[in-house]
């Protein structure tokens, strides 16, 4: 996928974007960002829902281990919302490396992102995204697909 | 009016709240489950899944880079 200088270069991502994208056969929609990070008990977890999402996947992900415990208050914050352990190093990772924006789904770890001061988008997010940078095209549901819902 | 229920916890998750009760922080074990059950609701919010929504469609359509 083409880079330009508009494109965002760093995000920490949690399970639910990774699998939901792999869901909807949408995973490559990751490469439009420079670097993808993935917390280590993310990547342990998506690994126990969906067995060969990384092996699909290129060089785009990296796995990354937290080098040191959570700081008091966001393990304080872990606890109270409460997260679990991906979505905690997901914090955690995305306020070390400076990456913006976090992607998650989970609401609980939505609002912690909001409480830090990261910023947070979900799947929808980067579905959208993907049609305003045109890797996706619009589409609109045919008379017969409507009339099913 | 309040509902009885019934579950199962780790025996090391209910030590901690007996701690919190002796010490005076609660009246009860039926205050700090009443408690964490509104802090979890609160925090997986209908309301706040909305806005949440709406904000990826913010970014995914009109954000930048």
């Amino acid at each position: 996928m083409a880079k330009d200088s508009a494109a965002i270069h760093m995000v920490v991502c949690d399970a639910g974007p990774l699998i939901h994208l792999d869901e909807l056969g949408t995973l490559d929609l990751l490469g439009d960002f420079q670097s993808v990070l993935v917390p280590d008990a993310v990547w342990i977890e998506v690994e126990r829902h969906r067995p060969d999402l990384f092996g699909r996947t290129t060089g785009t992900l990296a796995r990354i281990v937290p080098q040191r415990p959570p700081a008091a208050s966001l393990a304080a914050l872990a606890r109270l919302m409460p997260l679990h352990l991906g979505e905690t190093q997901a914090l955690q990772i995305a306020e070390e490396h400076r990456a913006d924006p976090l992607l998650a789904d989970d609401t609980a770890a939505r609002l912690a992102a909001k409480q830090t001061g990261l910023s947070v988008h979900g799947t929808l997010g980067i579905l959208l995204r993907a049609i305003r940078r045109q890797q996706r095209e619009p589409r609109t549901p045919s008379p017969r697909n409507s009339s099913k819902q | 009016m309040t509902t009885p229920i019934h579950a199962d916890i780790p025996d090391q998750l209910v030590q901690q709240p007996a701690i919190l009760i002796r010490d005076g922080w609660a009246t009860d074990l039926d205050e700090i489950l009443t408690d964490a059950l509104r802090r979890y609701l609160t925090s997986h919010s209908a309301e706040l899944s909305e806005a949440f929504i709406r904000g990826d469609m913010e970014w995914g359509l009109r954000g930048e880079g």
